[in-house]
């Protein structure tokens, strides 16, 4: 039951005093997050857009970071699904700590992250030999950029995915094994597709906080450059301007991501009704 | 067949132990106990789905003990049916069908037929989201059968419906049972679901089997005031034995003096405790001719207090000291005119007073 069904009238409601104070303080923080998105679409007038948006160099870092972006939201999603589904549905000695480790790249500076990937993974380290002798090298590639970003971004596949997973009524599994089905087909059939939202939210906010990186990937790879880079490439050869023609294609692209979460949840919503 | 022996499982601080408990081919075996007895735990143990601590689970002839839940061949009916949201209802009938390999129109046959003896035929295109309480009963009952399992778990199946729907899928499944003569366990808090239900009934409280028997017995004869609160708040009567005599006990309690059946030897002098069942307790306004009926309870009472509960009436009565309550129909309450504070005879037979216990005094 949604909470509006069970509660017709708003606490709020006849609260001026409180309502006030509330709306004062969420007015501040919505303009102090609106107005430079709206300083940045009024800055850059539409020939600059187009200049942007036809420019060969920003197209093919915008693809690039749409790409390796991609590549790697299904890297961590791949990956971070079976993951997601252990840390749902089982205790184990070291889960908190699993999860500990989880949050650590969202919370550690993105330069520290950038470094840490490129000591571990650089072509001349142990797990870096090995992906030379598969033909991956990491320094200033395309691989590199993927890896940087898988890095970043890989806690919200999993965590999307585990409050995916931990939505699903257990029962619902129980029964499927009742009824026949192992652990991997009761998992195909009834866990997975009932977590997908979850997952696909996954994936999304994986690809939308991969194309946003820039600290770790440009120290792990500056070369291919990706949207975020050239972003901050120009704007320190080119000047203000020119790095905001290309940042307004980058936000569209970003609400381009937004709107796909919002028509995932709408569906979920929908479907539900 | 389902025979559990020295079932020992712990779930946290609980404990539930069955030390033996068979259900016959066929029958359909109700578990009745309060909430927290441990009901839904001896159902996921006997499913396969918690670790047992020790102890042996033989279903169909075939030790299950160390079965994963896939192969032991029970299906698992939860409380809240546990439908999948984004299958039809056909497929979520044919779900267990389709994993085992069943080719496909076997499958197909199967489910629609299942579905003709649920009356579902019309709902298999739906989801569940968009069916009843009623039809999601039937849906996942429709699942758990088709499959044709050893046995059926049925876990609180009709406590999420409303009253009118709940006392009709109660037939449904009295029928539906007769018709496919599947094994059945369902476990249940309530006494009247138990009771038409049940060819057995048993009683569990805090993880345990205290009482195996036939509804009646159950319900007429329970081992405990625990089992007996289960069946609704009986009339409990402590006494002294003054008089045995083959079978039979005079109690004398307060200023009165009770007939009751004693199972268990007693002497005069002992203390015993009697159980009466208000259902069993009738009233008049005038004392029954004596010599007229076979009656050995007749007592004058004080109305103290008058509850009316749907179609009934509970009359709380004081006679001397004790307190007894009696149901009776709302057409008697108003035929008899009674109010708080007028007299009345309370009278119940000496087979309806069962004696629980009886130790001597010390």
């Amino acid at each position: 039951m949604k909470v509006e069904e069970r509660y017709p009238v708003s606490p709020l409601w006849r609260g001026r005093k409180l309502l006030l104070m509330l709306s004062g303080a969420a007015s501040l923080l919505i303009a102090f997050l609106l107005i430079p998105l709206i300083t940045l679409i009024r800055a850059v007038p539409p020939n600059e857009f187009v200049g942007a948006i036809t420019d060969p160099e920003a197209v093919r870092a915008v693809i690039l970071s749409l790409a390796s972006g991609a590549l790697a939201a299904t890297i961590a999603t791949v990956l971070g699904v079976p993951l997601g589904y252990i840390l749902s549905r089982s205790e184990f000695r070291g889960k908190r700590l699993v999860e500990g480790l989880l949050d650590l790249p969202l919370v550690m500076p993105h330069s520290v992250a950038g470094i840490a990937v490129l000591l571990a993974y650089n072509s001349r380290s142990p797990v870096g030999s090995v992906l030379m002798d598969l033909g991956i090298r990491l320094e200033d590639s395309f691989w590199g950029i993927v890896a940087a970003m898988t890095f970043v971004s890989a806690p919200f596949a999993v965590n999307f995915a585990r409050e995916g997973f931990s939505s699903v009524d257990i029962g619902l599994e129980y029964v499927a094994r009742s009824l026949g089905a192992g652990p991997v087909k009761m998992f195909f059939t009834i866990s997975l597709p009932l977590a997908i939202r979850g997952v696909i939210t996954g994936w999304l906010m994986t690809l939308a906080r991969a194309i946003s990186e820039m600290g770790a990937v440009m120290i792990v790879a500056y070369h291919p450059t990706v949207g975020s880079v050239l972003v901050y490439e120009w704007f320190t050869t080119r000047g203000l301007r020119a790095a905001a023609a290309l940042s307004l294609v980058l936000l569209l692209a970003s609400l381009g991501v937004l709107a796909g979460l919002r028509a995932v949840r709408w569906s979920g919503g929908a479907l539900r009704e | 067949m389902i025979k559990l022996s020295d079932l020992l499982m712990r779930a946290g601080d609980f404990t539930l132990q069955v030390d033996d408990l068979e259900v016959r081919e066929g029958e359909y075996f109700v578990v009745m106990g309060p909430s927290g007895a441990g009901k839904t735990l001896l159902l996921e143990t006997i499913a396969g789905f918690r670790r047992i601590v020790r102890g042996r689970i033989v279903v169909g002839g075939r030790d299950v003990t160390d079965e994963p839940p896939e192969k032991r061949g029970v299906s698992l009916v939860p409380q809240d049916y546990a439908l999948w949201p984004h299958m039809t209802t056909f497929d979520n009938i044919a779900y267990g069908l389709r994993v085992r390999g069943v080719p496909r129109d076997e499958v197909e046959r199967r489910v629609r037929d299942i579905a003709r003896v649920m009356g579902i035929e019309g709902l298999l295109d739906r989801r569940p989201p968009t069916l009843s309480g009623g039809e999601q009963q039937r849906v996942a009952l429709a699942r758990a059968l088709v499959v044709e399992p050893r046995a059926v778990l049925l876990d609180e199946p009709l406590s999420n419906l409303d009253a009118g729907t709940r006392e009709r899928l109660r037939r449904f499944l009295r029928e539906v049972h007769e018709e496919l003569g599947f094994t059945a366990i369902h476990v249940t808090h309530d006494p009247m679901e138990a009771a038409e239900l049940g060819d057995r009934i048993a009683i569990m409280l805090d993880g345990k089997i205290v009482q195996v028997g036939g509804p009646e017995e159950v319900i007429q004869s329970p081992v405990s005031v625990e089992a007996a609160m289960l069946h609704g708040a009986p009339i409990l009567i402590k006494g002294t034995v003054a008089e045995c005599s083959e079978g039979l006990v005079k109690l004398e309690a307060g200023d009165a003096s009770i007939v009751a059946v004693a199972d268990e030897r007693c002497s005069p002098g002992d203390l015993a405790l009697v159980l009466i069942r208000p259902e069993d307790v009738a009233l008049f306004l005038d004392p029954p001719k004596t010599g007229t009926h076979s009656i050995r309870n007749v007592l004058r009472c004080t109305v103290s207090e008058i509850r009316k509960r749907g179609p009934l009436a509970m009359i709380d009565l004081q006679a001397g000291g004790l307190k007894l309550t009696a149901v009776i129909t709302r057409g008697s309450l108003e035929h008899l005119g009674l109010k708080p504070g007028d007299e009345v005879y309370a009278s119940f037979k000496a087979a309806s007073a069962r004696v629980l216990s009886c130790r001597a005094r010390r």
